[in-house]
């Protein structure tokens, strides 16, 4: 996301954003570059030793009429020893392929320190969505609670110990599971993996 | 009290007192003005007059008729204060610039679905269990809805995941009813409870005297008996409304959509369990039904729909006879507003000729327009509907913020709009080659035939006017003055 919002900021021509990296409120009400990119709201990119954040209520239309929209706080801190994300707000970026084009929204926090990954919070992927009870990721083992939101709209909870534990829906046990976590646990690693290279 | 109260739910029907009846033309002339917004034609008078029993059949019609939908969006929005002129989200966040066609576009959201319930021959219980809003072409093109193609408005689903609850679920109530990190939902619930069981949280008895809660809120509304006297039942339900928690506060992409991902987040923050008055609910879905469930729904129905056609607040004791059997008629016809619209303007109460409350200004344009041709717009904003630019609130309408209830008696400001918007629809007529007959206009206008005193003022005005003023002018002075004539602005 950080590196969609500079690719948009990068095409400005000094005046339309007159900043490279932020939108200042001198286009709270729009403007359009040289390039044809329209830019409107606020947005403030931070990138210092430690801390990496992006946030924002802004809208960029791209010459071709593909809107990034961001609403949005993401905030990547860091020290020799623990990493912390934050992620609160909803971002679509019609550019993009996959879960950024539909439109997504999180209220997410977690944080990485010695090989073990643990995030509490929600993600929503367009109907479908994903709640985070303290998951915790170490040592190829994920445990912790995980609801999953189904088609009928409904949430089904599972308890993880090393990635199997009893289902529920509204407090009735449907068994033992062991669902597929590893596009979770891959989302995990990428955000908290090696920082991205900016644009 | 409970023996009066019991004695009074089962008076007949002949107990409530007396109320002078509306002569018939001033009868279809209230029906016109209700159903279709505007005055019946002098053809349709004249038919009345000479035989009252065909006022039935204009009723039957109207009441079936396309106009009545338009009609009960502005009366609904007088409870319901959606027809609001701004919304945190303006119509610039999405690179529009009809910034009142756009609030109209939101605030008519549920309130459009309440009246296209309320006009088919579906329960009202779909207000709050249809998994479908309603949209137009300018909501289609912003939030994320699958729209039926056709003009206005037109059936539209969400695609972001929202359950299915009626207007519980659309935006346009939750731009209007908002919410912050320390209210957590609790406005909104106190507005369903308001708006769909009749009943005002803030009314309740409680008194605080004592007692000091200041040191940690959190905790009092769980357990200090006056906080819990309203959180109980408000924050429980409350905690179904997380799909609708935004994070950044006027953001277009955060307000515009629904976060599944948010949904359990209530039951976090308010530490309760999601119910709705003890019966435990799951989501957004369930809450649409038990507040269906409510004993209280099909009342309020019933009282929402008797005072904006009564034009009054009920009177519980005094209209209860009258509301129970409403009631019945409502329930007997399976909920259907159509059933309660037919009782509703056959009851004494809707025929009285006692009550001689003013035009709200929405329908005081609608009905001069049609009768003159004009409407007063600037910039496109038509001036009696909105506030900004116009006079609503000024002429006696309401906004939904500032003024909760229409005007009940003569103003200043309202004077002075009618006087204005009186003048301009006059010239406005006469400048398209109206001609003005008097008694024709006043029949038109008052729905009684004129007795000689009824229109020698006007005559005067007339006569006065044309030595000094061209014959239009004349003309268009005696007519601002008919129109504003008191039995001409009043229902």
């Amino acid at each position: 996301m950080h590196a969609a919002y500079l690719d948009r900021m990068g095409r400005g021509d000094g005046s339309c954003p007159d900043d490279p990296r932020n939108l200042t409120d001198t286009h709270v009400n729009g403007c359009t570059g040289a390039d044809g990119t329209f830019y409107m709201g606020v947005a403030e990119f931070i990138d210092q030793p430690g801390l990496r954040s992006l946030t924002g209520d802004a809208l960029f239309r791209d010459p071709d009429g593909a809107e990034l929209e961001l609403g949005a706080g993401i905030v990547l801190s860091w020290t020799d020893t623990l990493q912390e994300l934050v992620m609160m707000g909803s971002v679509r970026d019609e550019a993009r392929g996959g879960w950024l084009k539909a439109g997504s929204s999180f209220i997410l926090r977690g944080q990485a320190s010695g090989g073990v990954i643990q995030a509490s919070g929600g993600v929503g992927l367009g109907e479908e969505a994903l709640d985070l009870r303290e998951l915790t990721v170490a040592g190829g083992c994920v445990d912790g609670g995980l609801a999953l939101r189904g088609p009928d709209l409904r949430w089904y909870e599972v308890e993880l110990t090393c990635g199997c534990g009893p289902l529920s829906f509204e407090g009735r046990a449907l068994g033992e599971s062991c669902p597929d976590l590893s596009a979770l646990t891959s989302a995990l690693d990428v955000a908290f993996g090696p920082l991205p290279e900016l644009p | 009290m409970t023996l009066l109260l019991l004695a009074c739910a089962s008076a007949p029907e002949d107990s409530a007192p007396s109320l002078e009846a509306l002569a018939p033309p001033r009868l279809l002339r209230r029906l016109s003005l209700d159903l279709r917004g505007r005055f019946p034609s002098v053809e349709e008078l004249d038919a009345v007059e000479a035989d009252p029993s065909v006022l039935e059949d204009y009723r039957l019609a109207w009441l079936a008729g396309p106009e009545l939908e338009d009609q009960l969006v502005l009366r609904l929005a007088e409870r319901w204060y959606t027809r609001v002129d701004r919304f945190d989200i303006e119509a610039a966040d999405y690179g529009l610039y009809d910034t009142y066609g756009f609030a109209r576009s939101v605030g008519e959201e549920p309130l459009r679905l309440l009246a296209r319930v309320a006009t088919s021959d579906a329960s009202w219980d779909e207000v709050v269990t249809a998994d479908h809003s309603l949209a137009d072409e300018r909501l289609a093109g912003i939030w994320p809805l699958d729209r039926e193609p056709g003009e206005g408005w037109t059936v539209a689903r969400y695609t972001d995941g929202r359950p299915h609850a009626g207007v519980l679920t659309s935006n346009g109530l939750w731009w209007r009813y908002t919410t912050d990190i320390s209210n957590m939902n609790r406005r909104r619930v106190a507005a369903v409870e308001r708006l769909l069981v009749c009943h005002e949280v803030l009314d309740r008895p409680v008194s605080f005297e004592g007692r000091d809660v200041s040191a940690s809120v959190e905790d009092a509304v769980h357990d200090d008996p006056a906080c819990v006297a309203c959180h109980s039942s408000l924050d429980p339900a409350a905690a179904s409304l997380f799909g609708f928690w935004t994070v950044v506060d006027y953001s277009a992409i955060e307000a515009g959509h629904y976060h599944p991902e948010r949904e359990r987040l209530g039951e976090d923050y308010l530490e309760v369990e999601a119910a709705w008055h003890g019966q435990p609910i799951s989501g957004l879905e369930d809450l649409g039904q038990a507040v269906a469930a409510d004993p209280r729904f099909g009342p309020c129905a019933v009282r929402t729909f008797a005072e904006l056609s009564w034009r009054r607040p009920v009177d519980p004791l005094g209209d209860a006879a009258r509301l129970a059997q409403l009631l019945e008629a409502f329930e007997a016809g399976d909920r259907r507003v159509q059933v309660l619209l037919e009782a509703l303007t056959a009851t004494p109460e809707y025929r009285s000729a006692e009550r001689l409350e003013p035009l709200p200004p929405d329908l005081l344009a609608s009905a001069w327009g049609d009768l003159t041709g004009f409407e007063w717009t600037l910039a496109n904003v038509p001036l009696m509907d909105e506030d900004p630019l116009g006079l609503r609130v000024l002429a006696g309408g309401v906004d939904g913020e500032r003024s909760t209830s229409p005007q009940r008696e003569p103003g200043l400001t309202r004077t002075l709009v009618l006087e204005q918007l009186a003048e301009r629809s006059a010239t406005h007529a006469m400048d398209q080659g109206a001609e003005l007959d008097l008694e024709r206009l006043y029949w038109r206008l008052i729905a009684e035939r004129p007795e000689v005193s009824d229109v020698d003022p006007y005559r005067l005005v007339l006569e006065s006017l044309s030595t000094g003023e061209t014959a239009d002018e004349a003309q268009a002075a005696t007519l601002a003055a008919m129109l504003r004539d008191p039995l001409a602005v009043t229902w």
